[in-house]
């Protein structure tokens, strides 16, 4: 099983990712990003747009 | 519920506390809310706007100014670089305190503004109107009342979405970004540099903004679909090590820059959109301040004489559609059509481009031209050849 996870040191809180999830998994919150596992669709998207590789699709342990 | 407001701006970057500024002139309650607890933090852009741009904001502070831009410099892969001199063409800000101020004057002009406050939803009455917002601050939510949402909410925006906007962006319409604020040499303080190529940033720029003092905003942005999972950073890294000799990293920040679509929605019932939130950015260029700031000017304005004529139905709000759109519309339709052909340039393209920039400015006032007016004759010099003069964008 894989799931979107998120390295918290190279994120820049953007909110770039946030914008082009069409299914609304991600939510830039004040404290920084959270990701809604259960409406994530590993569809990849936010992963190619992040730009310092903050995002990836990881095995779930 | 709790308080009741003529209108709540979320979102207090420079669209939000414009349109809060108007509205609390005008004497109507508004509810600035912005979810970081400070203003203008984290940031997420290059500074530069054109001397018009800023004119939106009527009162000019000269503390928000960092540098005046009096060069502009082209750069193509072959390092064979344009310069021209171009005195009036913009500033390059200091938007932490640019947006900070900005806030403050909407709050002394009689808005509240509450930080740390981050709208998670919105209200629907029983007869499916928007008619309140959720509001969650230090962990706790609360429900206020509202005859109007001004969705000044940037880049990352739900409010729109909350109203059933489908406005996500798909990879090919927005920019993958990475700055740095660099202490480097060598730097002409006095020169913007634009370096252009499909290695160094496919379907973006690498930019040079100084800020004063050695420092500048140094930042690449590209089209994540055209990157080959190559990453803004991975580029930068290697642009920042080739053009400086020195250089010490002082902040970075990422950023994602929305291109203007035709389906941009600007009004949907009582809710508006503005600035970053409504894709409100020149698609070539990638400069929003200005658009953010007459948005959210118009949008305050128009929110104004619906809540003074209470009779208005919810119609009466397009006209800020309209508004925006009559004096912006042309513009951003010309720009989204440039991006397209943008993305398709190839290295030589860019080196004709500028050859025939070297050629054309040499003739012409630069000063004079305007952006759009350089971009039609690079398009009737060769239609195949578009390269957009992104500087004189903004
Ligand atoms: C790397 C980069 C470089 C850029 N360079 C330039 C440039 O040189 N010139 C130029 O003109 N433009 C530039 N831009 C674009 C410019 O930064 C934006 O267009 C501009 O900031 C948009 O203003 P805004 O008010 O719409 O949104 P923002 O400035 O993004 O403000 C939105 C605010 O809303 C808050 N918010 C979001 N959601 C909520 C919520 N749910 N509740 C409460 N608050 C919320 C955010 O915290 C933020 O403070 C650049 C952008 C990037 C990424
Ligand atoms: S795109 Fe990357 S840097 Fe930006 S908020 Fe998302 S994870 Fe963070
Ligand atoms: S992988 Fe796709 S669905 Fe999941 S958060 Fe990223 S963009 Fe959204």
């Amino acid at each position: 099983m894989k799931k979107l996870s998120l390295k918290m040191d190279l994120c820049g809180e953007c909110g770039g990712c946030v914008a082009v999830c069409a299914f609304e998994s991600l939510d830039l919150e004040s404290q920084g990003l959270r990701i809604k596992e259960e409406l994530c669709t590993l569809c990849n998207d936010c992963v190619v747009f992040c730009p310092s590789g903050a995002l990836e699709i990881t095995d779930k342990e | 519920m709790k308080d009741k407001y003529d209108c709540i701006v979320v979102g207090a970057g420079p669209a939000g506390s414009m349109a809060a500024w108007v509205l609390a002139k005008n004497k109507h309650k508004v509810l600035l809310l912005e979810k970081h607890k400070e203003v203008g933090l984290p940031l997420c852009c290059a500074e530069a706007v054109s001397f018009r741009g800023l004119s939106i904001c009527e009162q000019v502070n000269p503390a928000w100014i960092r540098s005046k831009i009096e060069k502009i410099a082209l750069c193509p892969p072959s390092g064979k670089e344009l310069k021209v001199s171009y005195s009036s063409a913009g500033l390059v800000l200091d938007r932490k305190i640019f947006d900070r101020d900005l806030a403050l004057r909407a709050e002394s002009s009689g808005a509240e503004l509450k930080v740390n406050a981050q709208a998670v939803g919105l209200i629907n009455n029983n007869r499916g109107e928007i008619c309140g917002i959720r509001m969650k601050k230090d962990g706790r939510e609360s429900e206020y009342q509202t005859k109007i949402v001004i969705a000044a909410d940037g880049i990352e925006s739900m409010v729109g979405r909350w109203a059933g906007i489908d406005n996500a962006l798909k990879l090919e319409g927005v920019d993958s970004a990475y700055q740095y604020l660099l202490k480097a040499d060598p730097l002409d303080q006095e020169c913007i540099e634009f370096h252009l190529g499909t290695k160094i940033a496919p379907g973006g720029y690498a930019w040079v903004f100084p800020k004063g003092k050695g420092l500048a905003n140094v930042g690449l942005a590209i089209t994540p679909s055209l990157g080959n999972n190559i990453k803004a950073k991975e580029l930068l890294d290697f642009f920042v090590m080739k053009r400086f000799k020195n250089f010490s990293v002082v902040e970075w920040m990422t950023g994602g820059v929305p291109a203007f679509s035709r389906r941009s929605q600007l009004v949907k019932g009582n809710i508006l959109l503005t600035g970053d939130a409504a894709r409100l950015v020149d698609s070539l260029s990638g400069a929003g301040i200005a658009n953010a700031l007459l948005s959210g000017k118009i949008a305050g304005q128009v929110a104004s004489e619906y809540l003074v004529n209470g009779g208005n139905s919810p119609d009466f709000l397009k006209k800020y559609e309209e508004e925006f759109l009559k004096i912006k519309g042309r513009e951003l339709r010309f720009y989204s059509y440039c991006r397209k052909i943008y993305l398709k340039m190839r290295d030589e393209d860019f080196e004709e481009v500028i050859q025939f920039l070297k050629e054309y400015l040499k003739d012409e006032d630069s000063t004079r031209l305007t952006p759009i007016q350089t971009l039609k004759a690079i398009l009737r010099s060769n239609p195949k050849l578009l390269l957009l003069l992104r500087h004189l964008v903004w």
